[in-house]
């Protein structure tokens, strides 16, 4: 395929596609201008003339940090305005029924991801966790900006981020990325935590712990009685681990850890394997410091 | 002279169908494309009252809404759909089927984020290098790169007759 066949390829797919409706201006006006609220009654809670000062210059530097060279105001990650069409995974706000389709989060949060408080600390523990079973002989650098597709980004990461409310119980999933490096040479460890209510059902195997879009092939390690499902990727959407582990504690929160010998959209190089076993990988995906209590 | 909601509903009007048809070749899923193009049109009235340059405004908006898409996409799981969802990125056309579109679609999803960006930008939209370059934040000479890289992707996934007739 070349970049003709590429053009006319697209062309043909977009003739024949199957668009829905053309979409209604009303929700996202009424999204724009939500939005634009909170951000004004954010600003009216601002008490005095010098804290008011301090939070400018904050809303300063972010903006300037996420607009890049337009300007456009594209959110990164902590300060995303995130709405929906549709109903999405979050729950709609039953205290109004005129706009179904509006997310609503917890803990007056402006999207899914928790900027402070008990679920923050928890992602933040998390990625303490992560750094704390980093194997001998490697390193997991906390300043470490990506190159590539991720220039700039933060290779060291953590995110809380409310899922669901099921059952009257809020649903979060925690998520702690690390760039691990040996030799100047980089991979990549993750774990990630979806709390009771996510939906995963079965022990081992049974889990179908498909990551990200990526599947697996799975084979199942005991540990100390557990059977943890070891995944090694065969394909999907997504190729970013090459391996994971998930294992679905008693009260439903599941665990998965991931490994990677490279360190995807980057031009890091890559290490000469993968950082873990696999039999320490379910080790890991079965520990109960994972748990976040 | 028209107020700012009238201008913002107009534009939107005129623009959120093809803004809807990139964001489509971009995720491969309707539903997510519509989010896109929402989130990017929620930032863009924000930012409407300092667009002054309307010429522009076609560039800017498209700018919002792929730097959402990879935005996104480098958060991992976190704006994806749940796991145990088939992912319409991830469903593999029927061995032998005559559907190009979801061939296309399939493949598309194959390519990592940012150089499928580069590609409908390129080849969807039309965009020049420099243009293209703007549009994703990075140099001409990564979206050089990133192009080369994506078509040489597809090339791997795309059966070779598939598209030349």
């Amino acid at each position: 395929m070349n970049e003709q066949e590429l053009r006319q390829a697209m062309r043909a797919t977009m003739a024949i596609a199957s668009a829905p409706p053309p979409m209604n201006e009303s929700p996202v006006l009424d999204a724009a201008r939500r939005a634009e609220r909170r951000r004004r009654n954010r600003w009216a809670g601002v008490g005095s003339a010098a804290a008011a000062i301090a939070v400018v210059g904050i809303a300063v530097v972010v903006v300037a940090a996420t607009s890049g060279a337009g300007g456009s105001g594209a959110a990164g990650p902590g300060v995303a305005t995130t709405t929906s069409t549709t109903s999405g995974t979050a729950s709609s706000d039953t205290s109004n029924v005129d706009e179904p389709t509006e997310p609503s989060w917890p803990n007056g949060q402006t999207d899914r991801t928790a900027q402070k408080g008990p679920e923050y600390d928890r992602g933040v523990a998390l990625l303490e966790q992560l750094d704390a079973v980093v194997p001998a002989g490697y390193e997991a650098p906390h300043d470490l900006e990506g190159n590539g597709d991720l220039a700039g980004a933060p290779m060291s990461y953590h995110q809380a981020q409310y899922a669901d409310t099921v059952n009257g119980t809020e649903v979060w999933e925690y998520l702690a990325d690390a760039i691990v490096t040996k030799d100047g040479r980089y991979g990549r460890l993750l774990a990630e935590v979806r709390t009771p209510g996510n939906g995963y059902t079965g022990d081992g195997c049974d889990i179908e712990a498909d990551l990200w879009g990526m599947t697996g092939k799975c084979t199942e390690i005991v540990v100390d009685g557990k059977r943890v499902g070891v995944y090694n990727w065969t394909g999907g959407t997504d190729d970013q681990f090459e391996q994971w582990a998930a294992y679905r504690h008693d009260d439903g929160t599941v665990v998965f850890i991931g490994q990677s010998a490279h360190r995807a959209y980057t031009n890091f190089p890559p290490l000469a394997g993968l950082p873990l076993t696999a039999k320490r990988l379910a080790e890991l995906a079965a520990d109960p410091g994972f748990k976040l209590g | 002279m028209k107020d700012r909601e009238q201008e913002f509903t107009d534009y939107f009007a005129s623009r959120s169908g093809a803004l809807r048809g990139t964001a489509y070749l971009l995720c491969g899923d309707w539903h997510r494309a519509e989010d896109l193009v929402q989130t990017s049109f929620v930032k863009l009235y924000r930012a409407w009252n300092r667009v002054a340059a309307r010429d522009t405004l076609d560039a800017y908006t498209r700018q919002i809404l792929v730097r959402t898409f990879l935005d996104e996409n480098r958060r991992g799981f976190f704006f994806r759909e749940k796991p145990t969802a088939q992912h319409a990125e991830a469903s593999a056309p029927p061995a032998g089927s005559p559907e190009d579109r979801l061939v296309l679609l399939h493949a598309l999803g194959s390519v990592p984020p940012r150089q499928r960006a580069a590609l409908v930008l390129r080849y969807w939209e039309d965009l020049s290098i420099e243009d293209t370059a703007r549009a994703l934040g990075c140099t001409e000479g990564t979206v050089k790169s990133q192009t080369a890289r994506g078509l040489d992707a597809l090339r791997g996934v795309v059966p070779a007759t598939t598209f030349t007739n």
